[in-house]
């Protein structure tokens, strides 16, 4: 039997059966596969791939010498026997997606996945990566420290919500940020992947399909939303808040905002042209009858693995009593609110998401995009001082908005890097697109929406040149769920095994390149840390710190707003992209800084060091080489008061 | 005695009062599965405050919070069963994230910062909610309607 009328018969049976009992019950049993002939239960099986592909990963860890990465990143330093780890995952998942049962099986391969690819972080990396997560510890020891907030500061001050929550934490606990920074990683991975199987359950009853699309979602996910940061928290609440959409706001057979528009229509119309007697052309007689307010209502269970209509239940069965559906909407507004107040573009991908959901008649409280858009607008408005005064708010430069913050160019193995990147991202957009054709159906026209919808965002707000990827941060989730098509049908056949075990295997090296490929310039030094905290703590106030580029952990204490430059930000580049930008690199664009801010009252400090170094190198914006001979040559230049220095690093006082 | 350790004490009367008078039934009946969870849940919460403001951190500090992560949103989603365990979880979490951004955003807004107030508020109202819910699904008949399951 080809594997084409193997679904053909799985749909016959499926559409046999009761529905009330097909296809949910049948399908979300957790129950194993039969036992394999030789006696041993499949479950055992993966559960010894499981165990032996943790302990090869445990074994690989102390083996990653960080210090001889090169400009491929982790992938460079990682050895063989970690990579054997997850070949041996992605196998073991692939052969677990094509048999039937093993549900818990396939659960269990996730985690272990999030474990595999997001838990190292905090073991092999002394302090968190990422020199801009600094800051944000810096806000959250700000509000500890003090208990409030001043607008007037940063725009961090002004969207506190999730510092305030960390600042929280660490004050009941006496835990600083610092300490658990490195875990946020796990923590959103693993969130993230739970939250896109609360949302995939919305949209079909099929477990394999679900896990798939959890899968793809967790390997695709070569963007970072994960780190100790608003947007993390952000994506993690809008994934659940469109989830509880998606399964507890379904609107009722017939009641979808939409059809109920058309079908009003159509028996208007159909009304007016029989009590006129009318005579309409045949394709118009055709169209009015199939808009009929039967056809608009009906209601079809569909067989497993498809995307279920609006009014159909996927996981759930529907319940209409008013504190169901009131208070899955409360909870929506709770999860909103709490996103409008941490972060500034998250609420318009969530806006954007349910007016597609509302539209679409898989949420019948048609208000929320309404009060979600209230919320975001009444924050916006208490910003709006320090907004008017800092940012554009809306650009229509829509080529401007859709370029990267990271330059094109760079070194070559960072231009490796960037194409690997891209080169997921085409293969899910492929995978996704045949998914959608082999379930094509009515059902997933939403998800085609909600794919396609959140680059309406480069119409009118660049972030900073990150709203390219915070984009595809939010298409990932429905591009995998489309691409989950594709496991419809699959059995443990050596035709339909290899190719899934090879795109998985694909993806994993692709993920990895794309996640962890810039880890020279994401990986920050303790001596770099405690070099921005020592300028903090000995400075004398409203002195303002010069850095080679701003991929430095600077600031890090409660104390940062007392040193920002004149602009009211923090410290002057010299090379990159920024606004506040020299451009040369040499010790006369430093000692204009310092003559300029002397002319101020104002006593001036530069730092180098290795993550300024490398970003520098990477993203080619200073020779190879150069920047370390410059930085050394510092500490002999006339004016050149060195003030501290530990290993690589270094702060000089810039004499006027 | 500061006004956090008030309200937690009011956390555990209020969990007494709700599950001692049904011991006598409860325990004619085999506590375990989903009740069972959220009546260590609901121990838990109220135990959150203290232990992570008075006991070492290496133990307070993860114990307090993973319960702060979850209890609050796991007594607040009474509105619909969600069925599977880890829809549950996840919907839990969010629910707790999100009550405490908006209740530390209040508190930095107001300009009344109290960690541990907030933290016993929490484990004082998730507490007896939680225990409520264990008890409504042991013995349904006791509870009142409308609880949620």
């Amino acid at each position: 039997m080809t594997p084409r009328t193997e679904l053909v018969s799985l749909r016959r049976r499926s559409a046999d059966a009761d529905p009330a009992t097909t296809p949910i019950e049948l399908q979300s049993s957790g129950t194993s596969g039969t036992a394999h002939g030789w006696g041993v239960h499949p479950a055992g099986v993966h559960a010894a791939v499981m165990v032996v592909a943790i302990g090869l990963w445990i074994a690989a860890l102390p083996h990653i010498d960080l210090g001889a990465m090169s400009d491929y990143g982790l992938p460079s330093v990682l050895p063989a026997i970690f990579w054997a780890s997850l070949v041996l995952l992605c196998a073991g998942f692939a052969v677990a997606l094509c048999e039937d049962g093993l549900a818990r099986t396939r659960t269990a391969y996730i985690a272990v996945l999030v474990v595999l690819t997001h838990g190292m972080v905090p073991l092999i990396y002394d302090v968190p990566r990422y020199a801009y997560v600094y800051k944000h510890i810096a806000v959250i020891r700000y509000i500890a420290e003090h208990g409030s907030v001043d607008r007037s500061i940063d725009i961090y001050h002004n969207w506190p919500g999730f510092f305030a929550a960390c600042a929280f934490v660490s004050d009941l606990t006496g835990v600083d940020a610092m300490d658990y920074a490195n875990w946020a990683q796990l923590f959103f991975g693993a969130a993230g992947a739970l939250a896109v199987r609360f949302v995939a359950r919305g949209f079909t009853s099929d477990p394999r399909r679900v896990d798939a699309a959890v899968w793809i979602f967790l390997l695709a996910m070569w963007v970072e939303v994960g780190y100790l940061a608003p947007q993390a928290i952000g994506y993690f609440l809008a994934m659940v808040a469109l989830g509880l959409a998606l399964r507890f706001l379904r609107a009722a057979p017939g009641r979808e905002p939409g059809r109920r528009a058309v079908t009003w229509l159509a028996e208007q119309g159909r009304a007016v042209t029989l009590r006129w007697g009318l005579e309409l052309p045949e394709r118009w007689r055709a169209l009015r009858d199939r808009t009929g307010a039967s056809r608009v209502t009906r209601f079809v269970r569909r067989p497993p693995g498809e995307i279920v209509s609006p009014t159909e239940p996927a996981c759930d069965g529907v319940d209409q009593r008013w504190w169901a559906s009131w208070g899955a909407a409360a909870a929506i507004v709770t999860m909103s609110a709490a996103i409008a107040i941490s972060h500034q573009l998250t609420p318009f991908f969530l806006i954007i998401a349910f007016v597609v959901l509302v539209a679409a008649g898989r949420c019948r409280q048609w208000w929320l995009p309404i009060a979600i858009t209230a919320l975001t607008a009444g924050w916006i408005y208490l910003a709006r001082d320090y907004l008017s005064a800092h940012f554009t708010l809306i650009s229509f430069d829509v080529s401007n908005n859709s370029s990267s913050v990271a330059q094109a160019a760079g070194s070559e193995p960072h231009q490796v890097v960037s194409r690997l990147a891209r080169f997921l991202t085409l293969l899910l957009v492929a995978l996704a697109a045949a998914g959608w054709w082999r379930g094509r159906g009515p059902g997933q026209t939403t998800l085609v929406a909600l794919v396609c919808t959140p680059p309406l965002l480069v119409l009118f707000q660049s972030y900073g040149g990150e709203g390219i990827y915070r984009i595809y941060a939010f298409m990932v989730p429905w591009l995998a769920i489309l691409a989950s098509g594709l496991v419809a049908g699959l059995r443990p056949r050596l035709l339909h095994v290899v190719p899934t075990v090879a795109v998985s295997l694909v993806a994993m090296v692709l993920f990895m390149f794309g996640y962890y490929g810039l880890e020279r310039t994401n990986s920050v030094s303790p001596d770099e840390i405690a070099a921005s905290q020592w300028f903090e703590e000995n400075a004398p106030v409203h002195s303002v710190l010069t850095l080679l580029s701003l991929n430095s952990p600077t600031p890090v204490t409660a104390r940062y707003p007392l040193y920002r430059n004149l602009d009211g930000n923090w410290g002057y580049q010299i090379l990159g992209n920024e606004p506040y930008v020299t451009g040369d690199l040499t010790v006369e664009s430093i000692r204009q800084l310092a003559d300029g801010l002397a002319k101020q009252g104002r006593r001036s400090y530069v730092i180098v060091g290795p993550s300024q170094t490398a970003y520098v190198e990477s993203f080619d914006d200073a020779p190879r080489g150069s920047v370390s001979a410059f930085s050394a040559s510092l500490a002999h230049q006339p004016g050149f008061v060195p003030v501290f220095h530990r290993g690589e690093t270094a702060i000089y006082e810039v004499l006027p | 005695m500061s006004v956090a350790d008030v309200i937690t004490l009011l956390g555990y009367i209020a969990a007494a009062v709700v599950v001692v008078p049904r011991v006598p039934e409860l325990r004619r009946r085999r506590v375990r599965g989903r009740p069972a969870v959220l009546l260590v849940l609901a121990g838990l919460a109220v135990l959150a405050e203290p232990v992570a403001t008075h006991g070492p951190s290496i133990v307070g500090a993860p114990f307090a919070a993973a319960v702060l992560l979850v209890a609050p949103g796991a007594a607040v989603t009474t509105f619909r069963r969600v069925g599977d365990p880890l829809d549950e979880l996840v919907v839990a979490v969010a629910m707790s994230g999100a009550l405490l951004i908006l209740a530390s955003g209040a508190m930095v807004a107001i300009g009344y910062w109290n960690a541990p107030l907030l933290a016993a508020l929490f484990g004082t109202i998730a507490g007896p909610v939680l225990a409520h819910r264990a008890v409504h699904q042991l013995l349904p008949s006791t509870a009142t309607a409308g609880s949620g399951p």
